[in-house]
């Protein structure tokens, strides 16, 4: 191995007392394509943003061509010789290739751009990256298709001779095809002499393109080495944790009577089935698509943006699906809507100081609470719940699952996506893995290990079977 | 290299034009409209003259505000700051300082409210729409206060000539004002359309966070938009000044929606992104056309055209016998507003 031009030593970063990440170290040398890999959550996208200047670390060290590089800002990144492309690409869409290019480090004489100077260094900068053919460099950005917007974000990257490109799943968004070219435009830029990190989730590709990994678990190197040396049962083993731990394991339990049946997907009365799979393969639509054929209540895993109205009460919020029940002739009682939430404050022990309190002031996992209670008031046979527990602390985890296995106990059926593995094989009955796009055939949970989820969801049901 | 690159020029011209057709086309309906109906009066050298100092101040503040609706913001507090500016402008005046100097104040008065709002809304993240709400309460206010309630005449032996219909050295043609919008409409035009300021703007209005991960400094050039707006608002302000004759701190009361529409009719997007100079400065004249046409229409003259006399004096029945009303003038440029946005809409579809 070359000497590294980038090296990483003991970055640490915690947010609000949770580790990111902890003392990790990383080596990147002027060539080579290294893969960050990782489950959800093991921090490689802090790791990046780190490299990247987006986000400040906490401890440790970081080495560029020798130098101290502490960057405050992406600004300071990209001018110190370190630049990023972005899982969305940050376009302008109403300026043309060729100044989205150049965007930032304009050519110019005494503030006037020099378009024909522009046009060239696109062109130029397009064609070193073997996108020629591809982009024209005069269109609008608006009219580019999402993968050629990635290989605008390369571009722009190489016009600023980096000395390491950052590349955060580049293709999570793209076809076949365009992946392809992006890789033939990465491979260009590293033999070029530019050190490449790649964080990825697809270990095929992985495979294709790079030449060293690094594997982070819990944010922490568990695992880092030459590519040709680890093969896919260590860089799942390691990504997944080898130990099986012992869970508390719901009880098997038959059911006869199915709820809802829809293509090869089926649930009966009282079963919960688990959803595992990649963030991106597709889990979210296929929930919101079965929300819309079933007619089930859905809660949303964005409570921000699409599960509740911040700044409007508990009460309120949890009435808003059925407010013409609370009352008559259209004026809607508030006696009636805290008699309600007042219920469900007391059966799911949710802790707030009155019905009128604001949501938003609440933790999350009482906000999580009400969107389970507003779903359960609802009164819909299947509920379907998206990431139950992401963002909430252990306690409440464990009281958000009792909550859950109490109404499967009621007769509900309920579908949860999430990516947590523990979490799926501690609270299912069935669990089924998506897998770029496609969900796979649903089968018991003790039929299911820890790193036989994690294995269907980086590398889909065949290989397993296969193997 | 040399052909592509002048197809390049011409894909970035042959775009911006396609955006100026509209309103441009539209301009000259209206104006080919008022020479039908108003032959005497409006196609003249002298309402030329006329109509061109009335839409100095909207046109000044289109060009401002043009940049900062290109950089995804608004300011609502041109006419505020029109109306302190000329107000400040007149105070000089009368305390005896040289008429030079008291339009720079003026100026400075305009670029001053500007950096606040530039403060307020790029460097403290207030909403621009609420930023400049409220320094337009306070300029209006604060010009009010200075005037003492009361417009501000300056002496008598002090003469206007920067807004005098017919300027001094008669080769002129147009007042001096005039001259100066067009030289200041000339220059933004270049700074927005070939600058890397220019460029600066139209990628923070496009895609702010594309435009700070490129390291173009956010927030200095946003502010720099509210600060040049404010400079042309005080312009505007100095030459309503001379055009009144006095400083009136009620002047240009409402303007700002004024500005705001000739922007949005001539084609920028109020999202952001995109808007020239070019397209404001006809939108702003197309409403200073309708207005002073208006005014003109005379519907007897319409037998000429082969309209029967009982049409004609149906028509000065409805509408008086001199002129459109005041309030078909405000359905009109409603009208033209609401079509400029739909024609905007079909474009991003």
């Amino acid at each position: 191995m070359k000497s590294p031009i980038f090296r990483l030593t003991g970055i640490s970063k915690t947010f609000g007392g949770v580790h990111a990440l902890r003392k990790v170290d990383l080596d990147l040398a002027a060539g080579e394509i290294h893969a960050i890999l990782g489950e959800n959550g093991a921090g490689k996208s802090t790791l990046l943003r780190i490299m990247a200047g987006a986000e400040i670390l906490d401890a440790g060290s970081m080495q560029l061509s020798g130098k101290n590089y502490f960057p405050r800002s992406p600004r300071a990144a990209r001018t110190a010789g370190v630049c990023v492309v972005h899982q969305e690409p940050a376009i302008a869409e109403h300026q043309t290739v060729a100044d989205n290019i150049n965007l930032g480090c304009e050519i110019s004489s005494f503030g006037i751009i020099d378009r024909a100077g522009q046009l060239r260094k696109a062109r130029q900068a397009l064609k070193a990256i073997g996108a020629e053919a591809i982009v024209d460099p005069t269109a609008l950005a608006s009219t580019l298709t999402s993968g050629t917007r990635q290989l605008v974000e390369i571009a722009r990257a190489f016009v600023t001779q980096p000395s390491v490109l950052l590349l955060d799943e580049p293709t999570s968004s793209l076809g076949r095809v365009e992946a392809d070219q992006l890789w033939d435009a990465v491979r260009t830029m590293a033999k070029s002499g530019v050190a490449v990190a790649l964080v990825s989730h697809r270990l095929d590709e992985v495979r294709r393109v790079a030449n060293r990994a690094t594997i982070l678990r819990d944010g922490a190197v568990v695992e880092s080495g030459e590519l040709s040396i680890l093969d896919d049962d260590a860089l799942v083993r390691a990504m997944s944790g080898s130990v099986a731990k012992e869970l508390q394991a719901r009880s098997a339990r038959t059911h006869e009577n199915i709820c809802f049946q829809a293509d090869s997907f089926e649930i009966r009365r009282g079963e919960i089935i688990g959803i595992g799979g990649l963030v991106g393969s597709g889990r979210s639509r296929w929930l919101r698509e079965l929300a819309l054929k079933s007619g089930a209540a859905r809660v949303s895993e964005d409570r921000r943006g699409e599960g509740f109205a911040q700044s409007l009460s508990i009460a309120e919020n949890l009435t808003l699906p059925f407010l013409s029940r609370m009352g008559r002739w259209g004026i809607v009682l508030s006696s009636e809507q805290a008699r309600v939430a007042n219920k469900w404050r007391e059966a799911l022990s949710i802790k707030c100081t009155d019905p009128w309190q604001r949501v938003g002031d609440l933790s999350g996992g009482n906000q999580q609470k009400i969107a389970i209670a507003r779903v359960l008031e609802q009164g819909t046979a299947l509920i379907l719940v998206d990431e139950p527990t992401r963002g909430i602390d252990v306690s409440a985890k464990a009281a958000i699952h009792e909550i859950l296995r109490h109404a499967a106990d009621d007769g509900h059926s309920i579908v949860v996506v999430s990516s947590d593995t523990r979490e799926l094989l501690a609270l299912c009955d069935r669990i089924a893995v998506m897998f770029r796009g496609s969900l796979g055939v649903s089968k018991a949970t003790n039929e299911w290990t820890e790193h036989s989820i994690v294995d269907t969801a980086l590398r889909g049901a065949g290989v397993e079977s296969a193997a | 290299m040399s052909a592509p690159n002048s197809l390049s020029g011409w894909a970035r011209w042959n775009s911006t034009f396609k955006r100026l057709l509209g309103p441009s086309a539209a301009l000259c309906a209206v104006i080919l409209f008022f020479s039908l109906v108003a032959p005497e009066s409006f196609c003249t050298s002298q309402n030329a003259r006329t109509l061109s100092a009335q839409s100095v101040v909207v046109v000044l503040g289109a060009i401002g505000m043009t940049f900062v609706v290109v950089g995804g913001g608004i300011d609502l507090s041109i006419g505020s700051v029109i109306a302190l500016s000329s107000v400040a402008s007149a105070l000089m005046v009368r305390a005896g300082f040289s008429s030079v100097t008291a339009a720079l104040i003026g100026c400075a008065v305009g670029l001053m409210v500007g950096c606040v709002n530039g403060f307020l809304v790029a460097s403290a993240r207030l909403p621009a729409f609420i930023a400049t709400l409220g320094t337009m309460g306070i300029a209006r206010g604060v010009a009010k206060w200075l005037a003492n309630q009361s417009t501000i005449y300056p002496p008598e032996d002090w003469t206007s000539s920067l807004m005098a219909k017919n300027p001094d050295p008669v080769w002129l043609l147009l007042a001096p004002g005039v001259w100066i919008t067009i030289v200041i409409a000339l220059a933004f035009g270049f700074v927005l359309s070939r600058t890397v300021f220019g460029a600066w703007v139209t990628s923070i209005g496009s895609n702010e966070s594309a435009a700070r991960l490129c390291g173009v400094p956010v927030v200095r050039v946003r502010w720099t938009t509210y600060a040049l707006c404010g400079l042309l608002a005080g312009v505007a302000g100095v030459l309503q000044f001379h055009r009144l004759s006095g400083g009136d701190p009620t002047t240009a009361n409402g303007k700002e929606l004024e500005v705001i529409a000739a922007v949005v009719i001539g084609g920028a997007a109020l999202s952001g992104g995109f808007g020239t100079v070019g397209g404001s400065i006809v939108g702003a004249i197309l409403m200073a056309a309708l207005a002073n046409g208006c005014n003109l229409v005379d519907w007897n003259s319409l037998g000429r055209w082969g309209v029967s006399s009982e049409m004609a004096h149906a028509l000065s029945g409805w509408f008086g016998s001199s002129g459109i009303p005041n309030y078909v003038q405000e359905i009109l440029v409603g009208v033209v507003i609401v079509i400029a946005a739909l024609a905007d809409r079909r474009r991003h579809r």
